[in-house]
């Protein structure tokens, strides 16, 4: 696939979120660094607790006050690590949108849909409630509601969870965000309808040119939907690179070990292939890898020395000591499957 | 046009029928009766007494319940039914001024806390449990005995005790709705922290505070007449249930009525206010959504 790059909307250094005292932080991210483009749909994997939500709520600020952001994160010549809540609240929802994974619990249950909508206009942009009414219809109808019109006055209750995460889309894109940050959209909905919210995205972001962070653990929803691929584990970034290539040719241990563990082409009742132990605890993490614990293939200074991200050529880059090992020790297994 | 009239009608077809399965229930029927005619009879206490409940009658004093004076006459021959209607405008005031006051406060503090958390949500934690460690009518009576008595003394007494009430209660509600994503999502869209707090988690929040609103009125009337009775609420001659009671504590053996007619009213008014919270309970409590 040709490496076209567009313009970087968003540009992630170093972050690092941490938690508790300060004396004896629970780290949730750690030195992440990653760069979305424009109408770039970037994919973060990773299992429960490996940072992945904490990193977009971080973009954000709304792990403040309880948690602390450090590193910086460049959004339009401004970075927002340094910008007050105030200043953020600008930014939140008007430029950067996010939406959540539980459609049940993400609209307040007591307003219309249509008022909810207009509520985000209200806060963002100089319509009158004429226009207000008419947006909302429009963006309605964008996200594929049926007869649009007649449900601006009904209640979240009155939907189907695939047509709430319409609407909360909807809600999220009232004034036209320039990158929107996508918590797990899919996980609380069924297999069609997550791939019609999967569909819905790709195509807003192509149609707007608007960027997408999406969080998932599933790697077949990176697939289908991700220009780029980000791996996390224990807040620290493994593999990133187009989702094609690291796909076809994972490199880090844990994201061959993903991999491996979607059933592909395999005989009824076979045992499902996972990753032996559970990921750390934020407080159990080791200063080195923080998957050397789990690793096959690692080596005696796995949990002592920090691997960095390093280029492997094109964009991909991967931050394991043991990458000769990582392929020797997957890939008979592969071939043998 | 034709959309907001249909809004409008929408709103109304929810509230109909809403409505609809409150006069379903018997005990929202019969309370809201109740209600209904303590209220008229709060509003409108000259239409309903047949004598003026201040005019002595030296001619019929202490006489039985009768036609010409259905609850009998007092010691001064005052009509006890007419001082039991204009007691009610004295009595349901009590109701309202002791309660509303401390719901407002205890609901903008309680919200505030609750969302918060924090420092704040240490120090109110602290106050509430210096406010609720002194039993309830004896903190007071100290503040009343401290202002002097009087209706509106009493009212800032309540207010000053009973606020603590409804903060907590306020508290918990805002905290369990904070939980909820659409609090996040408030966040994220970017909406101030008074927007969250007042559109967002505060509708959601406020049914059961209502419902203890509703026996808080009950309660307070308890307490008013019970000051009253200790001469520390509303002032003879002024006619309220509880100094009714007071003025019949004397003559208990030989005109009984003086002090029973008011001790009905007092039940009477107080089951109102029951039934129509517990029935509001129950149909404000959220429905498997």
């Amino acid at each position: 696939m040709a490496t076209r790059r567009k313009s970087i909307v968003l540009d992630v250094k170093h972050l690092r979120t941490e938690f508790g005292t300060r004396e004896r932080p629970l780290v949730a991210v750690d030195d992440v660094s990653f760069q979305v483009g424009q109408g770039e749909i970037l994919g973060l994997v990773g299992e429960s607790g490996s940072g992945k939500s904490i990193t977009l709520r971080s973009i954000l600020g709304i792990v403040r006050p309880r948690g602390r952001v450090a590193g910086e994160i460049r959004w339009n010549g401004q970075d927002l690590v340094s910008l007050s809540e105030k200043q953020l609240r600008r930014i939140r929802g008007r430029e950067i949108a996010m939406i959540f994974q539980e459609p049940m619990s993400s609209l307040n249950p007591l307003l219309p849909v249509g008022l909810q909508i207009s509520e985000n206009l209200v806060a963002h942009t100089d319509l009158d409630a004429k226009a207000r009414k008419a947006r909302a219809i429009e963006l309605l109808e964008l996200v594929g509601i049926p007869a649009a019109r007649n449900r601006l006055d009904d209640f979240p209750h009155e939907f189907s969870g695939g047509m709430r995460q319409r609407v909360m889309i909807a809600i999220a894109l009232a004034s036209n965000p320039k990158l929107l940050l996508a918590d797990e959209p899919t996980t609380a909905l069924d297999v069609t309808i997550q791939d019609q919210i999967l569909r819905l995205i790709q195509q807003l972001s192509r149609d707007l040119g608007m960027a997408v962070i999406l969080v998932t653990h599933d790697m077949g929803v990176v697939a289908e939907t991700c220009d780029r691929v980000a791996v996390m584990y224990g807040g620290r970034l493994c593999e990133i690179g187009q989702t094609a290539d690291v796909i076809a040719d994972a490199r880090h241990p844990y994201s061959l070990g993903l991999l491996r563990s979607i059933p592909r082409d395999v005989a009824p009742r076979t045992p499902l292939y996972s990753i032996p132990g559970a990921p750390p605890a934020l407080n159990a993490l080791p200063p080195g890898c923080a998957f050397s614990a789990r690793c096959p293939v690692a080596g005696a200074e796995c949990p002592e020395v920090r691997p960095g991200l390093q280029s492997i050529g094109g964009l991909r880059q991967v931050a394991c000591h043991h990458l000769g090992d990582a392929q020797a020790h997957f890939r008979p297994r592969e071939a043998a499957q | 046009m034709s959309a907001i009239s249909q809004s409008h009608s929408q709103t109304a077809g929810r509230l109909a029928a809403f409505l609809a399965r409150a006069f379903a229930r018997p005990s929202f029927v019969v309370g809201i009766a109740i209600l209904g005619l303590s209220l008229a009879l709060a509003l409108f206490p000259q239409v309903f007494a047949p004598y003026d409940p201040l005019a002595f009658d030296l001619q019929a004093m202490q006489q039985g319940p009768s036609l010409a004076h259905p609850f009998g006459t007092d010691n001064f021959g005052r009509d006890v039914l007419s001082r039991v209607i204009w007691a009610y405008r004295v009595d349901m005031q009590m109701a309202f001024f002791a309660t509303i006051f401390a719901l407002l406060i205890g609901l903008t503090v309680g919200a505030f806390v609750g969302y918060y958390g924090g420092i704040a949500d240490v120090i109110f934690g602290r106050c509430v449990d210096a406010i609720i460690t002194f039993p309830f009518l004896v903190l007071v009576i100290a503040i009343v005995a401290v202002l002097g008595p009087g209706l509106v003394n009493m009212y800032v007494a309540i207010t000053a005790v009973n606020w603590v009430y409804y903060a907590r209660l306020t508290r918990a509600e805002i905290m369990a709705q904070k939980a909820n994503d659409y609090a996040a999502a408030g966040r994220v869209l970017g909406y101030s922290d008074r927007r969250i707090i007042f559109r967002h988690l505060l509708p959601n929040a406020i049914s059961p505070i209502i419902v203890y609103w509703m026996t808080d009125m009950a309660l307070a009337i308890l307490l008013g007449s019970s000051l009253g009775y200790l001469g520390l609420g509303a002032q003879p001659p002024a006619a309220e249930w509880g100094v009714l009671i007071a003025e019949g504590r004397n003559f208990l053996m030989t005109a009984w009525w003086m002090s029973l007619m008011p001790g009905i009213a007092i039940v009477l008014t107080g089951l109102g206010f029951s039934l129509v919270g517990d029935a509001l309970a129950d149909l404000l409590r959220p429905k498997g959504r």
